[in-house]
């Protein structure tokens, strides 16, 4: 199934913010193997050279790095991927803060409206 | 040498009416390249000059440093935008016929991708169906080891489980060293694939920009720029 | 690559070729068997005359039918191989314009030279039953002594100028369908009319040859009894046969510069 791209962002963008997606979610374990970039690109579907521009800048940042001859591997270093969930899970909360505002409430409204929403769950949990 | 083609003010007319005029160019090896633009808009031109099928009224055309010849042709595969197989072929005979005339043909991976899509290789070219058809000459395209691949419309007139297929063909075999180059006016379902788009617009060049760079740049698809810089 | 370019020529042409020429050959068994053999020659001329006039019209039109079919398949095996769309495949081949061109000359020539050699195999069956031997037995010395060598010599001789000139015809084909090329639309209705232009330019061009050497005013003189058929043929042959060649040379290097430098597939 080829992975689900938008159209405006810069493809390469996208596609680490899959992979890293993919780690924090656990399809990828601490130091497991990711697939070649060849299979990783078919998989995705999309141009090979833009696949390993992806993977090279995860490799920048550290989240992946790779062996000279068998390839690359997700970082074991816990604390890296700890603070790569903390961060991911903040730009969700910014962008869904952002969205109220745009709908017209305030921080503290959003923020009552969650809290209500939970008790409404826990509650038809229990009945 | 890192460059595969290079045009210099290749220009081709058709008697008064200019299919392609003036057009510079460079491509480097390495990348698939989209050659995008309307109907009419001088893509197969460009194509068939490539492969050495028209003769330019000016200007000059080289690939890997070679003007259209027997060299070129040993290193471009080329799918053409028809049906370019005798009908009363068997699909053996064109495996044959391929592996006969280009030493970097792989009957192997031929043969496993129409064992894969169940294509009898026993039937005749002829009795196929059009989309099947495609299918096979797309197969022995992308069997051969080429330095550029060129083809022209490759998903044009396919249903959308074929085009995913043959992206995925292509995909599968393009090596790192070669070049694609394909003509398309689906640029949609395209995009993502490739590297590069050049727009042609009435026999002129007027874009050649890497797919990210447009994204970054004008934030937007290469679909949506194409739809703004060709809008009727 | 010749090698190869002239196989695949052989493989796209062979079964049509064969089906012609088989149904030829059926024909010409049928004709002998059901006719030829059963022809009384020591009957009235009225008798026989009409089964062989019969069979005389009847071979006239079935090998005028084969000859143009071997044409015709020369011809469209040369432009749907390279100007149709199966030329997209061919032109990208690794092969030079001129190994295309050799190939098919080749390939052309091959098919012609068998095409007569069958068509005379052909006439061979048609006439060599005991009956006619035996009829021709009787004019046999006067046969030799119009033609100056006997009829199978004649004949044999006859038969190897044809195989040796046939690639004249073979390549004024392939002339005519490259200069059809060179223009944007209607290609091939172009290369016919040149055909019959080239043709037309033949017959004139051999005429005007028979006249200085001096060939046409000797046949007027048909009934002296120096004149001698056979020599006279021979000359003529090799006259027209030589201006065909000489024509063919030129078709041959103006079809490899089209080829080389006017391609243009539409």
């Amino acid at each position: 199934m080829p992975w689900d791209l938008d159209n405006e962002r810069p493809i390469y963008l996208q596609l680490m913010d899959r992979i890293q997606q993919d780690i924090v979610a656990g399809t990828y374990k601490p130091g497991d193997k990711i697939p070649s970039v060849r299979d990783l690109a078919l998989e995705a579907a999309v141009n090979p050279n833009t696949m390993q521009k992806a993977l090279s800048e995860l490799e920048r940042s550290g989240l992946v790095y790779s062996q000279r001859t068998s390839g690359r591997f997700i970082t074991e270093d816990t604390e890296m991927l700890k603070k790569l969930k903390r961060r991911l899970a903040e730009e969700h909360i910014q962008d869904f803060f952002q969205k109220m505002r745009n709908l017209g409430f305030s921080d503290e409204e959003t923020l009552n409206m969650i809290q209500e929403t939970i008790k409404g769950e826990n509650h038809e949990d229990n009945t | 040498m890192k460059t595969i083609l290079e045009c210099r003010g290749l220009t081709k007319k058709y008697g008064n009416f200019s299919a392609l005029s003036d057009l510079t160019l460079t491509l480097e090896r390495g990348q698939i390249a989209g050659l995008l633009g309307p109907n009419g808009s001088g893509k197969t031109t460009l194509i068939k000059l490539i492969n050495g099928l028209l003769v330019p009224s000016g200007g000059e055309l080289k690939i890997n440093g070679c003007a259209p010849g027997v060299e070129t042709k040993k290193i471009i595969s080329y799918l053409p935008d028809q049906d370019c197989l005798a009908s009363q072929l068997r699909v053996k005979d064109a495996l044959r016929l391929y592996s006969d005339f280009y030493k970097d043909f792989s009957m192997e991976r031929a043969v496993n991708m129409l064992d894969t899509l169940e294509i009898d290789r026993s039937s005749r070219l002829g009795a196929l169906s059009k989309g099947t058809k495609e299918k096979v000459q797309l197969i022995l395209v992308m069997s051969r080891d080429a330095q550029l691949y060129v083809l022209d419309e490759p998903i044009g007139g396919v249903d959308p489980a074929a085009r995913d297929y043959i992206l995925r063909t292509i995909l599968t075999n393009y090596n790192e060293n070669a070049t694609i180059l394909i003509s398309t006016h689906l640029i949609s379902d395209i995009e993502n694939v490739l590297d590069r788009v050049l727009f042609l617009k009435a026999g002129c060049l007027v874009l050649n920009e890497s797919v990210d760079e447009i994204r970054t740049k004008y934030g937007k698809s290469v679909d949506a720029l194409f739809r703004e810089v060709f809008r009727c | 690559m010749l090698g190869k370019l002239i196989k695949y020529d052989l493989i796209y042409a062979s079964k049509v070729f064969l089906l012609i020429h088989g149904i030829y050959l059926l024909i010409c068994v049928a004709l002998r068997i059901l006719i030829m053999d059963r022809l009384d020659f020591d009957a009235r001329p009225e008798v026989f005359m009409t089964p062989v006039t019969l069979i005389t019209v009847l071979m006239i039109f079935v090998l005028s039918a084969v000859t143009l079919a071997t044409s015709l398949l020369i011809a469209l095996r040369f432009y749907r191989n390279l100007f149709g769309r199966e030329g997209y495949l061919s032109w990208t081949l690794p092969a030079s314009p001129s190994e295309h061109l050799l190939a098919k000359f080749l390939s052309g020539f091959l098919l012609a030279a068998v095409d007569i050699t069958i068509i005379a195999t052909g006439i061979v069956i048609i006439v060599t039953g005991p009956n006619v031997a035996e009829a021709y037995r009787q004019i046999a010395s006067e046969m030799t002594e119009i033609l100056g060598v006997s009829l199978g010599a004649y004949s044999l001789k006859l038969f190897f100028f044809t195989v040796l000139f046939s690639f004249t015809s073979v390549i004024q084909i392939y002339f005519c369908v490259a200069l059809g090329q060179l223009f944007q639309g209607h290609r091939v209705l172009f290369a016919i009319a040149f055909y019959f232009l080239t043709g037309f330019v033949v017959e004139i061009l051999s005429t005007l040859l028979l006249l200085v050497s001096g060939l046409l005013t000797e046949q007027m003189t048909f009934s002296t009894s120096a004149f001698n058929l056979g020599q006279y043929t021979e000359k003529l042959y090799l006259i027209t046969g030589m201006l065909s060649v000489i024509l063919a040379a030129g078709e041959y290097i103006a079809a490899q510069y089209i080829m080389k430098k006017k391609i243009n597939l539409i």
